[in-house]
């Protein structure tokens, strides 16, 4: 059976979510069309207040609904270091730790030609005006994926900054804390053993 | 490593097989295509994850299928543990649609894993099959396959160091192609040159990572191979084995200390890189790293290929065959899975009898056309080891099916 225009429609916006194939998307549309109404209204006005409202942050590249945003704006925080990280996703993930008392710069990818995303389009630029303007900068933590593209994008940021010496570190890899040594895989393992430290 | 029992599904022209099989010797036989190097293939690829004979997984699924699956049961040695290792692969692409559907499961103690590189190695198996011949006859990828297969199964860290290095490989090609499309054929400029080298810097750890291992196999499978060679071939000759790397670090490497290898490759290797972007560039490819080197065979110092005959060629791939098996044996501390794809009929008595002697107690797949042909013509050749092996089993392959005999007098073997 054909969906009507309006359905059809819907099912195909929803797909175009990532990790929503066909099927899901099907089954959303007809949980959205199961909804009240105003519950419905709810969710496609809180879409668009969020998309119209949050912009980047002038600093950090971080989504925001206020500029500077939250941790940018926080007198409290420590001027003296900038993590850089991926994505908006890897800012919540640090700040869940409540350890980092740092400032963050969000690049909004990695270098990939194979994904189409060159160096221009990560926020690089940004970056390095930041560090310009901003003197109370001593180090730069790198904390991009441990891919591929993440280290060879860390490297790169690492060569662009080390003239200036600021210092610039990449976060450690290794064993995840509670977890027993026989589940580790081998890569992860011999990172591990190579980068063990005096104790 | 033995295998206990073998399932396909949807597997080549088998749609359901279960079989248990037995512990020295299997003999798979009947007429052509009916499936015999089917159930050997579907072994080996469970020990390295692809196919000796093709490497498009759609072409192991049963016709008007969706989805193969092989699974085994797997004990070690001394009998003292179980475990099942499996492979499957499903492609429900609608061709009517460009977004392509397929993915490859690899799953231990049916268990899925979400790397290849963490199921590489849990089973290992060696395959002697016609397909050797290609080691000699073919280009230098037939050959780097062959020794990063061998490498991968005993250093877990290879394989994945193989795959970061191919795909490092891939940016660095995609980038020097965005180049030229963008630009033409006016010289690089600073962030061009920029943007190649953090590739090059990306790979040359992990290329020397590569080829260091590569060179020490390499000189291990040269010394296993040559004796191997010596029994099998009936001339003097002496087979070496030795690893070619383009762009001059074969040089740099004789005249360096054994500690500083890594090292020294690493930065060989980014200096070529960085001094060949223009070279590249023109070509839209990245022209020297181990993604082009080669192993040389030759025979008393003569590069082997151009001037040997087919028996020369045919003792030299037999001889890697064997050294790769020694090399496993020797690393794993057990004896991998052996399996012979049709290879007596086109050995003679020499060399039949120098695989058979070499064979050791390991647990062993054969087929063959003609059943009367392994108790004629193998048997005597090496009535030891067959004694000492203990029972043979036979299974008869007809149509897509297994029939496994009955023996009712294992003393007529």
């Amino acid at each position: 059976m054909r969906y009507a225009p309006t359905i059809a429609k819907l099912i195909a916006e929803l797909g175009k979510l990532p990790g929503i194939g066909n099927k899901s998307a099907q089954r959303l549309a007809f949980h959205i069309l199961s909804m009240p109404l105003e519950e419905a209204a709810t969710l496609s006005d809180s879409i668009t207040a969020a998309r119209q409202s949050v912009r980047l942050c002038s600093v950090c590249q971080n989504y925001t609904d206020r500029d500077p945003c939250s941790v940018c704006g926080d007198p409290n925080r420590d001027r003296s270091t900038i993590c850089v990280v991926e994505n908006p996703r890897d800012v919540s993930t640090m700040e869940r730790m409540r350890d980092y008392q740092g400032l963050y710069h969000v690049l909004h990818g990695v270098y990939s030609p194979l994904q189409n995303v060159g160096l221009d389009s990560l926020k690089l630029k940004e970056l390095i005006t930041r560090l310009q303007k901003e003197d109370s900068v001593r180090e730069v933590i790198l904390a991009t994926n441990q891919t591929a593209e993440g280290e060879a994008t860390a490297l790169y940021i690492s060569r662009l900054i080390k003239p200036s010496g600021i210092r610039v570190t990449r976060i450690a890899s290794g064993l995840p804390m509670g977890s027993d040594l026989e589940f580790a895989d081998d890569l992860t393992l011999s990172k591990a053993m190579r980068a063990r430290h005096e104790f | 490593m033995r295998i206990r029992s073998v399932e396909l599904t949807n597997f080549r022209n088998f749609r359901r097989l279960e079989l248990e099989v037995g512990s020295s010797v299997n003999v798979f036989y009947g007429a052509n295509a009916q499936g015999k190097t089917n159930i050997l293939e579907a072994l080996y690829l469970c020990a390295c994850a692809r196919s000796h004979r093709t490497s498009k997984d759609r072409d192991l699924i049963l016709h008007n299928e969706t989805k193969y699956k092989v699974r085994l049961i797997l004990t070690s040695d001394n009998d003292d543990y179980d475990e099942s290792v499996s492979l499957s692969y499903f492609d429900e692409t609608d061709p009517s649609l460009s977004s392509p559907k397929a993915k490859r499961i690899a799953e231990h103690n049916d268990v899925p894993l979400d790397k290849i590189s963490r199921y590489i190695g849990i089973f290992n198996a060696v395959i002697f099959a016609p397909e050797d011949m290609l080691l000699i006859k073919e280009g230098p990828s037939v050959r780097r396959r062959y020794l990063d297969l061998l490498i991968s199964q005993v250093r877990p860290r290879y394989f994945h160091a193989l795959q970061r290095y191919s795909k490092l490989l891939m940016q660095r090609n995609r980038t020097l192609k965005i180049i030229r499309t963008t630009k033409g054929a006016k010289g690089l400029n600073a962030q061009e040159e920029a943007e190649l080298e953090i590739w090059d810097y990306s790979m040359a750890e992990t290329a020397a990572e590569i080829i260091e291992e590569r060179l020490v196999f390499s000189e291990r499978i040269s010394g296993a191979a040559s004796i191997h060679h010596s029994r099998i071939s009936d001339e003097k000759e002496i087979l070496s084995v030795r690893y070619r790397s383009i762009g001059g670090l074969n040089e740099i490497l004789s005249e360096t200390s054994e500690t500083m290898i890594r090292d020294r490759i690493e930065n060989y290797l980014l200096s070529r890189w960085k001094a060949t972007h223009r070279e590249d560039y023109e070509k839209g490819l990245t022209m020297i790293g181990p993604h082009r080197d080669d192993l040389e065979l030759s025979l008393d110092g003569e590069g082997l290929r151009p001037f040997a005959s087919q028996g020369q060629q045919r003792s030299a791939a037999l001889a890697l065959k064997m050294a790769e098996l020694d090399i496993l044996r020797e690393d794993t501390k057990e004896s991998p899975v052996l399996l012979l794809d049709d290879v007596f009929s086109e050995l003679d008595a020499r060399r039949r009898q120098a695989l058979l002697s070499g064979l050791g107690h390991a647990q062993v797949f054969i087929t063959c056309t003609d059943k009367e042909f392994v108790s004629r013509e193998l048997i005597p050749l090496c009535p030891d080891l067959f004694s000492q092996t203990g029972a043979f089993s036979f299974y008869r392959v007809l149509e897509g099916s297994v029939i496994p005999d009955t023996i009712d007098d294992p003393g007529q073997i």
